[in-house]
This record gives C-alpha cells, structure tokens and sequence, in this order.
C-alpha cells in the first residue's frame, strides 16, 4: 500500500513536470504541438498536484509512519485538525502546497479572458517553467513522499507550539498571497517580452494583484493575530525577521497595487510597475527562504534547513537577473511619455509609493544589519522594536499626510487651496475631537497628537469619498473599496498609536487567594489546578476580573506540557472588551508556593483588527468589483 | 481669527510633555531597553530568566547609587557590548542603519518633485 502510494505520488510530480515543460514550448517558438489546448493542459498540471496532496493528507490522517515525513512530523494521539495541519507544518509538505497553490493559479488564468491567445499562451509558459522549477525541486531535494524501511511505532509529532487552529490556515492563507505574485510576475515578462505594457494589461493584472494582496494581508494579519494570543508576549508585532520577511513584500505590493490603478486610468508610470512586480516576487520568495532556511534567528524557524536554502537563493537569483535584463532590454520601449500637472493625483501616489519604499528600506536594514555587522565587522547589534519606531515614524506621517491629499486631487490638475476650502468641515471637526480626547486622555505628546489628528481626518475623508449621502439613503461609490480600506489603515494607526501609549502591564508572583490590581481592574486569584489531556499535561490558573466592583469574566492562563516533542508552551487567557483587551499569561513555576503571572492591558485591540479587516475587505471588494469592467474591456 | 487657540494648545502641550520621571518609570524605561542575554527577542522586562533578574536588580541599585541612564547603558555596553542595547547606539557602524532611509526617501522626494515641475 504504502510502496504503491509512493510511486503513485511521484509519478503524479513527474507528470506535472512533463506538463509544464510543453506549457513552456511558447517561450521558445515551438507551435507545432496542438494535441491538447493550453486550459486542459493547465488542468492536468493542476489536477496532478492536487491529487498527490490529498495522497499526502491521507497519509497524514491514516499516520502512514513508512513514510519519512509523516514519521518525523506527525504522531498517532494527534487531533485531527494537527495532523492535517503537520502537512503544511513542515519544509517538503508546505513546498508542496507552494506548488499546488502555483499551479492553481495557472490553470485559473488559463481559464480567464485574457487579450490575445499570444498574451495567455506566453503568459503560461512563465509560469509553467517556474512550476517546472519548483517541481523539480521537489522530486530531487525534497521529496514528501520518501518512504523508509523501518517500521516505526509512532511519530515524533508536531512542534506543540503549532498546534494552534489559526496556524493551521495561516501557512495557506499567505501562500497564496505570495505565490498569487507569482502570476502578476508571469504578467510582467509577458508585457515585457510582447512590449505589451499599457491600460489593457493593467485591466487584466488588477484583479490578481488585488486578489494576491488581500490573501497576503489576511495572511499576515493572521499570524499577527496568533503571535499575539500564542507567544504571550504582550504584542501584536515583534518585527521579528520572519514577520518583516512578510511585510517587505506587502510593502512592495500596496506600492504595486497602486500604480497598477495609475496604470489602467492615465497610462503611465509603465517602468516602475514592472520594477515592482519584480520586486514584490523576488521579496515573497526570498520571504519563503528567510523561513526556511534559518539564517535569521526567530520565532519561526521551526522548519530550518539550509542547504534548501540555497535553492531558492539560486532560484532568486536567476528570476531576478534574467527579469532585470529582460527589464533592461525593453524599458525603453514600454514607456510612453507622461505629461500631468505636479498637483495631480499621480505624484500624490508616487510620492506615496516612495514613501512605502522607504519604509521597505527600513525593514531591510533593520531586518539584515545585524547579519552584515555580524560577517563583515564580527560585531553583534541588536535592532529592536524601537528602531523601527524611530524610523518609520516620520515616513508614516508624511504618508498619511499624501493618503488624505491624493484622493481629493483629480487625475490632471488641482487647486491646493480649493481642496483645502473643500475639505474646511472635515478639518475642524477633527481638529476638535482631536483636541477633546487629547485633553481627556491626558495625552501630551506631539507626534502621537499629529499621527490620531491625521489619521482621524483619513477616516473621515476616505468614508465621504466612497459613500455619497444624499438626503434619504447613501450611494455606494465604485471607488467603495478604496475608500474602506483607506479608512480602515486609518483607524488601524489610530489604534496603534492609542494602544502603544495607554498599554499597561505588570508581573505579580502571585498566590492562591490573592488579589491583584492593575489599573482599575482587580484580579482574584482562586484557584489553580493540574490536568491531564489527550497529547500534553497542563497547569491552569483560575482568575475572576473585576471592575468597580462589576465582575467582568474568568481568566484560566495555562502552562503546557508535551510529551512528543518534549517542550513547554504558556497560553494566555484573554478577556475582549470592546475599549480593552485584558491579558494574563503565565509564566512556568520555579518554585511552589508562588506562581508568577504577567498582567496585560491592551486597549484598543478590538479596534486594530477591525482596522485590518476594514483593509482586507477594501482589496476584496476591488478585485471583484473590478472583475466585471475587465470582461468587458478584455473582449474589446 | 479662527484658529487662534492653535499656537496657545501647542505651547501647553510642550509644557506639559516635561513631567518629572519617578525612579520606577526610569527603571522599568531601562528594563525596556536592555536585551535579555539568554532568550530570543525579548527584552529583560519581559524575561524572568536569572540573568535577566540579576540585570534588574544590578539597574535598580545603580539608580539608587544616582547613576544617569547613560552612565547605566554605558557600563552595560562596556560589559557585554551593543548587542545587550535593544537599540543600536548611533556610531560609525549604524550610520547607514540610521541615516540611509530619510536619505533615500529625501533623495526619491526631490527627484519626483522635480521631474514634475520640469514637465508640468
């Protein structure tokens, strides 16, 4: 069974290897191949793939311990939502749902309109020797589907601190972010190489690179949302490297997703699209090598590996200096000249997109300069959360700043002072409430005053963009998810501002009976208990919380001990007002009469999620809403 | 007319932004900026390994000895080197780390501006 399943899985890889070598004869001229046409041959690529996946989760479920990766990463006593988990829990199994998700977007594009048979079928063939690339890395570095002679009892298991349901989607949710740029890099050679880059190939890039962006958002706003439950640390963003590994290639994106736009309304700004195509693939691969390859010390390197690493790196490298001369060879011929006033609504987004380079360079050198001061001066630094603070700070308000401009300036040319006449109503009230809660909250310092000032009159404008109110019932706006995705990074650093200045916590050795105070919150410690499970033992604590008196809910932080692997892991218990999240972790014992817990308050959470969902929606309903205007116009 | 009050909140905001830091904040300011030397990431504020508690209460009695934050973090740096620093210190070594992005975004700045006017 398992010997068969075995060839089965790699002759399924081999066949999708043969598929994509003819999917690629288009990049070399070879047309006399007209067996099948290029959607079935998508199909086949896809369903190949597909099915040797679903052999892998089956291998997974039923604990096929014959095979390497299900003995070193699974364990019979698992739940099943983990072991279907430990398939993407691990190098091979995760490479492979790269490939599927790459393969899925190929056979999706294959079926999508698109503005000649040419432009599809070359489109394609890029894509189609990337999967040829990754596929036969697969099969050669890393097989999922080798199997060992032994017969082994059990599996090692899966590192507890994954066994998480939001990591079980996360891994997905971002690869298809990352690999949905897969296919906006396969649009860009293609545009390149047909010197085709103009309106009608942005009307058909904008639905992915949406598409793409929201998954990649979602992605990472998921794993940001795990950190902040599961590590117990207290915060939402460590800029951990892996966690600025995912935002470097957002940062390139949102930059992207906006010239995409400039591009399909005024034909301009060709060059810088292509360059950040380009960039914002070569960013999402190196991201999969940054977590895979453990050269970055981190929370994440669970599934290290160098030599893999080198692959990629390779791969990296070829992708991008073939792109970049290819880039080279034909810049000249894809740019058209521009011709727009200085207060238009271009510069408002390309002072915008240099501003989101910027902070990508902050990122990179924050996220790489303790490497390079390591190998060159052999002198260790560290850059913590403060630097970036430091950094980005004035970008983002210089940023903010043109977010609330653009949108009022109009595509040819504007009046500074009539925008600003226009927008008087906006500028005053939110000066006031500004003014009010700063005085309320005894808020004192000026950057953080400029930062909720902005980003107030952002929400406020953005919302009266996109929505039209007339005197009986608001019209929804085609521009709808621009304006709620703006309003929603809006009330994003709103929260964030508020939740860095008003976050309190304190750490109490603590004993049963007790009672503890943070704010005006009282913790009462009741109770504290030891409990058995199916795959870990645990202490719990009990806590009641109380405000004035107003009893609030039950705390019950936890310490887990796994057997396979053997390691500890705290879960934090958390209490979800609507203003504050109140927080307790616990740390594991050193001692038996007291028990140290960490307190935390953390306002504004709930606000800062809604912000991120606010954005997430706001690419999802442009990518759809665009949808129908593409047809049309792919069809002219 | 309508905006005078503007300049009068600015001034109070500035004021009042000078409150006196207690020895508790300037300690725990100090756990915040001193890396733990045995875990990943976190500073000795949020750590309650040995080391990191030891660290504590070494800053603690130095405050209480009337040392400055400076004189503090310069005896850490001088012991363990910048990599105990959460931030790195602005030298010759993090020049580029501190001052190449408001470089690059100032540099991108002037070209796109100009580059407009010269066409509009």
């Amino acid at each position: 069974m398992s010997l068969a399943l075995h060839y089965i899985a790699n002759l399924l890889l081999i066949l999708c290897l043969v598929t994509s070598m003819i999917q690629s004869r288009f990049l070399f001229n070879i047309q006399n191949y007209n067996l099948f046409s290029i959607s079935q041959i998508s199909a086949i690529q896809f369903l190949s793939i597909l099915v040797s996946f679903f052999i892998l989760i089956f291998l997974f479920i039923t604990s096929d311990f014959n095979f390497d990766l299900v003995y070193f990463h699974s364990h019979s006593e698992k739940p099943l939502i983990y072991k279907l988990s430990g398939v993407w829990g691990n190098h091979e199994g995760s490479m492979l749902l790269w490939i599927l998700i790459l393969v899925l977007f190929n056979f999706l594009f294959s079926l999508s309109k698109s503005r000649s048979q040419k432009f599809k079928e070359i489109t394609v063939a890029v894509q189609s020797l990337m999967i040829f690339g990754f596929v036969l890395f697969l099969l050669l570095l890393s097989n999922p589907f080798n199997i060992n002679n032994e017969n082994f009892n059990d599996g090692l298991g899966l590192n507890p601190i994954l066994q998480d349901p939001l990591l079980a989607i996360h891994p997905p949710i971002l690869y298809i972010g990352y690999v949905g740029f897969s296919l906006i890099f396969s649009l860009s050679i293609t545009g390149l190489l047909t010197s085709e880059v103009d309106k009608k190939w942005a009307t058909i890039a904008k639905p992915w690179v949406f598409a793409a962006w929201s998954f990649l958002t979602a992605g990472i706003a998921l794993g940001s949302y795990w950190a902040y439950y599961e590590l117990g640390w207290g915060g939402y963003w460590f800029w951990d490297p892996v966690e600025n590994a995912s935002l470097m290639p957002w940062l390139s994106a949102t930059a992207l997703i906006h010239c995409v736009v400039v591009l399909q309304r005024r034909n301009t700004m060709q060059s810088w699209t292509m360059v950040l195509a380009i960039l914002t693939f070569s960013l999402s691969l190196a991201g999969t090598f940054l977590v895979r390859s453990g050269v970055l010390n981190s929370v994440h390197t669970f599934a290290s590996d160098p030599g893999r690493g080198l692959f990629i790196l390779i791969f990296l490298f070829i992708i991008l200096s073939s792109s970049f001369l290819l880039f080279a060879l034909k810049s000249e011929k894809i740019n058209k000249p521009s011709l727009h006033n200085i207060s238009s609504r271009n510069t408002g987004i390309m002072v915008n997109n240099w501003l989101l380079i910027s902070i990508l360079i902050v990122v990179f050198l924050g996220t790489m300069y303790p490497l390079a001061t390591d190998l060159l001066y052999n002198q260790s630094l560290t850059v913590g959360p403060q630097y970036y603070a430091i950094s980005i700070t004035p970008i983002i308000i210089l940023f903010l700043f043109f977010m609330i401009l653009s949108p009022q300036l109009s595509w040819r040319e504007s009046k500074l002072l009539k925008i600003l006449n226009e927008m008087r109503y906006i500028l005053i009230s939110c000066l006031t409430i500004t003014f009010l809660t700063t005085l309320y909250f005894d808020l004192f310092n000026f950057t953080e005053i400029l930062i909720i000032f902005l980003s107030l009159i952002l929400i406020i404008s953005s919302l009266s963009l996109g929505l039209n109110f007339k005197s009986t019932k608001v019209i929804v706006k085609s521009n709808f998810g621009q304006s709620i995705a703006h309003a929603g990074f809006g009330i994003f650093m709103l929260a964030v501002v508020s939740n860095a200045v008003y976050s309190q916590e304190k750490i109490y050795d603590a004993k049963v009976g007790s009672k503890l105070q943070l704010d005006e919150y009282i913790f009462d410690f009741k109770n504290i208990e030891q409990e058995e499970k199916d795959n870990f033992n645990s202490i719990r604590a009990y806590l009641s919380l109380s405000k004035n008196g107003k009893d609030l809910g039950e705390f019950s932080p936890e310490i887990r001990f796994y057997s396979d692997p053997p390691t500890i892991t705290s879960e934090t218990s958390i209490i979800h007002q609507f203003f504050s999240d109140v927080y307790v972790v616990m740390n594991v014992p050193q001692n038996q009469e007291s028990i140290s817990l960490r307190l935390h308050i953390k306002p504004f959470m709930n606000i800062l999620w809604l912000g991120v969902i606010m954005i997430i929606l706001g690419g999802i309903i442009t990518a759809i809403l665009n949808r129908k205007k593409y047809e049309e116009n792919a069809i002219n | 007319m309508k905006f005078s009050f503007v300049p009068i909140l600015v001034c109070t905001y500035i004021l009042l932004c000078f409150s006196a830091l207690t020895e508790e904040t300037r300690a725990i300011n100090l756990f915040k900026e001193v890396r733990c030397l045995v875990c990943q990431g976190q500073t000795i504020h949020e750590s309650n390994a040995e080391i990191a508690e030891d660290l504590k209460t070494l800053i603690r009695e130095k405050i209480d000895e009337g040392e400055t934050d400076k004189e503090i973090k310069g005896f850490l740096v001088e012991k363990y080197g910048d990599w105990i620093l959460m931030t790195p210190p602005v030298k010759e070594l993090t020049y580029v780390l501190w001052f190449a992005p408001i470089i690059i975004m100032a540099i991108g700045l002037i070209v796109i501006f100009r580059r407009k006017i010269a066409k509009a």
